[in-house]
């Protein structure tokens, strides 16, 4: 019997060099047939480097990635089986066997008892067949052109054409990237009605300036807050133009000094407030409030000519009008002079090195720095100056004043008169001060909007304000939203404390009460925010003393005035008023008096200017937040409730 | 005998089995000009075990032909020649009533032509089909029942039957049933000029040719034995299989002609048709397998007339041989 597998029989030994050859005689066409996608690929590659769209080692790679079609072709084709029947079919047709080599190799592999005598004679006559007969794999497979030679012939004149034809270079130039401009990346967002409320002050300050340099910072702020407006600055910047804002307003304050307050100051010192007469004056100029005491001066001249005194009145007035005209203020133009000397000397020693030598740079920094410090000095002594001869100006007419009551009335009031105008024009002193102790205030309330823009906590900050804003129904950027009205706090009028007994003069006025604490609430229809706030009551001025000398005896009982701004909202019908009779207790020490305190209904509907009333309130939260009784944390939310409650433009 | 057929070394049985039929092929040869293809077809369908059908225009030589074949193979032969009016029993036989000696009487069986080795039935397609009917359990069991009674016919029982395609008139064409009973169905074609010569020459001359008998029974039966031995190696079967499971409409590898023009394509015992046949092939070519192209050579008479046409095929002329033709080119011979 033949063996199963007899790797050494002609038929065998054929078959398998068949193969061989069918394998690759595929790889071949495998190869070719993948030229043709090759080469379209290969001319694409040229004609898109050639236009200049690829680099040129780019191109030189991607034309080098060609030569993986054919690869790829001739390996699928190689790795394609060939069965050995096929193999054997192929030399059986090419010989004429007439099937012999294929039905012997399916003969051999068969089991020995599916074996017959006939299937032993078949692969006999196989074996024999093969060894008179040259098989011939070449033969049986001749190469033949694969189908797509004519395609790949055709591929390879355009890629050759492709090659010779020059294209015109349309290579991009890429321009370098030009710093296009963008935004800060950190920019400074206030809200609208943040910047609309720091504009509504820096154009009340423009208003009260009265130097150029004043006029000079307020703009800068202006411009500050446009660029914060549109944008265009982040914090960093933001923070550096608020610091020199800082130091010029500074510098300015510096100028401007607080002569003209101090002169006042120690002017209404020896003035005694138990005068009935000098009372009021007494007390504005012991605040340095110019405004105030031009106002009590010129009240006071009135009450002269509607009612004059009497001798024993004449006199007390006279000796208080002697006191505050003879009154000394204190000098500071010595330490002032020495400083401006001392910039000087150092200014000049620069200089004359400089005369000298290259000065180096720390050197040079230094020399500015004084120049610039001597012509400050010299400005503040120049204001200091002038604030001294005004106040000069004003003890003169006391001085006249206090002569001419013992000898003219009518003398002493026109003297009087010029006082007060004399305190107009130092008043107008002082409110270029005010102006830049507010545009500090203004800068300092920047700056900590600008803090709490700061990391992550300062972004929740900045949610919770605009929460808070939407919820109290914010005047601006509401959309459509109905204006919140302006809740209605219950007034708690604190018990005034009598004032002590002083020293042989006058007793004190009420001071702040201690009301409960009260939640101020903004309410927009029903709901509201309450806003944690220090308890303020509305302290009922103490009763005055008694005359000079008497006033042993502190005041009791509740003030003789109410406040003026505390009415509430005259349109509540629920307040519950109702007239309240307080009589005064005679004690004898003064003039006591009864007063009706008569609610809103009876009284009439408040009429009090809104920004009257608004201001106050705003000026004392300002002075609790710089006492620094309000939590930093809630602190935004005091300016933000008052910036929202300002009384704004129509 | 069979026996020793089979056992005989391969390549002697082979020599003696190319011999053999070498020499009935001369014998037929001598009377029968050209037609060696139908000489082989009528040889392969006898030695198969098939009957065959010859399909031509009278006067081409057919039933000389079979008569010729039956001389040189020495075997019984009877020939019928069908009509309308002809009966089974006219073919089968018939009971008689026949007197004893003693003057007794009783029923005896009178066979008819079809008990003979090699039957020829002439122009089958003119006998009724009841008639037809009547070959039916013969060709295919080799038996005629009679009466209740079962006669086996003898064996090699060879129906060789011929039909003329071009007369319609009082013919009735043969059922699917019978004609799927005949191994091979061959188109006897016209002779060529020279072939024309040839038969003048034999036919129209005082001289006649003489047929001596040169297989006898036993070597028939033997040859036929012989045949059922050879293998047949898987990728052949397989082609065979494609071949005929393709002739089916809905058939895997069915073409777009088939499945156009044919209603019914071959039964299985088409692809044992082919396979027989390829085999004697193989052993007429001196092979002991046959090939694929053995098969190629066999389908087309082993199938033509087990394709049933449709409507539309018939209405076009279609003929079942382009079908099969096309089919054969489609089927590759490595699946």
């Amino acid at each position: 019997m033949a063996p199963p597998r007899d790797p050494e029989a002609p038929d065998t030994v054929a078959v398998e060099r068949m193969r061989s050859r069918v394998r690759a005689l595929r790889a071949l066409r495998g190869a070719v047939a993948t030229l043709v996608p090759g080469l379209a690929y290969a001319t694409a590659t040229l004609v898109i480097a050639k236009l200049g769209l690829l680099s040129d080692g780019r191109a030189r790679v991607a034309l080098a990635l060609t030569a993986l079609f054919p690869l790829a072709g001739a390996l699928m084709g190689a790795l394609r089986r060939v069965s050995p029947l096929e193999a054997a079919r192929l030399l059986d047709r090419h010989h004429g066997l007439d099937d012999r080599l294929s039905n012997a190799l399916q003969f051999r592999a068969l089991p020995d008892d599916e074996r017959t005598p006939f299937t032993e004679a078949a692969v006999a006559d196989a074996v024999d067949r093969a060894r008179e007969t040259s098989l011939d794999p070449k033969g049986a497979l001749p190469w033949r052109w694969p189908d797509e030679t004519k395609l790949v012939l055709g591929s390879l004149a355009v890629l050759a054409l492709a090659a010779a034809v020059e294209f015109p270079d349309q290579r991009v130039i890429r321009r370098p990237a030009t710093a296009a401009p963008q935004g800060p990346r950190d920019p400074v967002a206030l809200t609208d009605d943040d910047l609309q409320a720091m504009r509504e002050a820096a154009e009340q300050i423009q208003r009260q300036a009265r130097t150029e340099s004043s006029r000079r910072a307020v703009s800068e702020l202006n411009r500050l807050l446009d660029d914060i407006a549109a944008s265009r600055i982040d914090r960093q910047e933001g923070f550096r133009r608020l610091a020199e804002l800082q130091r010029a307003v500074d510098m300015e304050r510096e100028v401007e000094g607080d002569a003209t307050e101090r002169a006042l100051q120690q002017m209404g010192r020896p003035m005694s407030e138990q005068n009935a007469l000098t009372r009021d004056l007494a007390r504005a100029m012991q605040r340095g409030d110019a405004a105030a005491a031009r106002e009590a001066m010129r009240a006071l001249a009135q009450q002269l000519r509607e009612h004059p005194p009497t001798p024993a009145q004449r006199q007390q007035l006279q000796q208080q009008l002697q006191r505050a005209a003879e009154a000394r203020p204190q000098e500071d133009r010595e330490a002032l002079q020495r400083q401006l000397e001392q910039a000087r000397r150092e200014m000049e020693e620069l200089l004359r090195q400089q005369r000298e030598r290259q000065l180096s740079r720390s050197e040079e920094d230094l020399l500015r720095r004084r120049r610039r410090e001597a012509e400050h000095l010299q400005r503040q002594q120049e204001r200091s100056e002038a604030q001294r001869r005004e106040a000069e100006h004003l003890q003169r007419e006391l001085q006249q004043a206090a002569q001419d009551l013992a000898r003219n009335m009518q003398d002493a009031l026109r003297d009087l008169e010029r006082g007060a105008e004399q305190l107009s024009r130092m008043e107008s002193e002082q409110q270029g001060q005010r102006s830049l102790e507010e545009m500090r205030r203004q800068l300092e309330q920047l700056r900590e909007m600008l803090r709490q823009q700061n990391g992550q906590n300062g972004q929740q900050m900045r949610q919770r304000l605009a929460r808070f804003q939407r919820s109290a129904g914010g005047q601006q950027g509401q959309q459509g939203g109905q204006q919140g009205q302006q809740g209605q706090g219950q007034q708690t009028p604190g018990q005034g404390q009598p004032g002590n007994a002083g020293d042989g003069a006058e007793g004190q006025g009420g001071q702040q009460g201690n009301g409960r604490p009260q939640g101020l609430t903004l309410s927009r229809g029903g709901g509201g925010i309450p806003l944690p706030a220090p308890g303020q009551g509305q302290g009922n001025q103490g009763q005055p003393g008694a005359e000079d000398g008497a006033g042993q005896e502190r005041g009791e009982g509740a003030g003789a005035n109410h406040d003026e701004n505390g009415r509430g909202a005259s349109r509540d019908l629920l307040g519950r008023t109702r007239a309240v009779q307080v009589q005064g207790q005679q004690t004898g020490n003064g003039p006591s008096r009864s007063q009706v305190i008569r609610s809103a209904a009876s009284q009439g509907f408040a009429n009090a200017p809104y920004r009257t009333v608004y201001q106050p309130y705003w000026d004392h939260a300002r002075e609790v937040l710089h006492q620094g009784e309000v939590p930093p944390g809630y602190r935004g939310y005091v300016r933000r409730y008052f910036q929202l409650i300002r009384p704004r433009e129509e | 005998m069979t026996d020793e057929a089979t056992k005989a070394p391969p390549k002697e049985a082979l020599e003696k089995f190319q011999a053999d039929l070498s020499r009935v092929r001369k014998e037929v040869g001598g009377v029968i000009v050209g037609h060696e293809a139908i000489v082989d077809g009528v040889l392969t369908c006898l030695l198969a075990g098939g009957h065959a059908l010859l399909e031509g225009v009278p006067g081409l030589g057919k039933t000389m032909l079979v008569r010729t074949l039956a001389r040189a193979l020495a075997l019984q032969f009877s020939r019928v020649q069908f009509t309308p009016d002809l009966m089974p029993a006219d073919i089968l036989g018939t009971q008689v009533i026949t007197e004893e000696e003693h003057g007794r009487k009783r029923f005896e069986f009178q066979r008819g032509p079809i008990f003979a080795n090699l039957v020829l039935a002439d122009e089958v397609n003119r006998a009724t089909p009841k008639t037809q009917s009547a070959l039916l359990e013969a060709m295919q069991e080799h038996s005629v029942t009679v009466a209740r009674q079962t006669h086996v016919l003898e064996e090699p029982f060879f129906v060789l039957a011929t039909q003329n395609p071009l007369e319609m008139e009082g013919t009735y064409p043969l059922p699917e049933a019978q004609l799927d009973r005949f191994l091979f169905k061959l188109h006897v074609r016209a002779p060529s000029k020279d072939e024309m010569h040839a038969i003048l020459d034999r036919t129209t001359g005082t001289s006649e040719a003489d047929v001596k008998p040169v297989l006898d029974r036993d070597r028939v039966l033997s040859m036929r034995a012989l045949a059922r031995s050879v293998p047949v190696p898987r990728s052949v079967q397989d082609y065979a299989v494609r071949v005929v499971l393709a002739t089916h409409p809905d058939g895997e590898g069915a073409s777009t002609m088939v499945k156009r023009y044919v209603r019914y394509g071959s039964s299985p015992r088409g692809a044992q048709g082919v396979l027989l046949a390829a085999k004697i092939k193989a052993l007429m070519s001196g092979r002991f397998s046959p090939s694929i192209d053995d098969v190629r050579a066999s389908a087309l008479p082993a199938l033509r007339h087990r394709m049933i046409l449709n409507f539309e095929g018939e209405a076009e002329g279609v003929k079942s041989d382009a079908v099969l033709e096309e089919i054969l080119g489609s089927v590759k011979a490595l699946s």
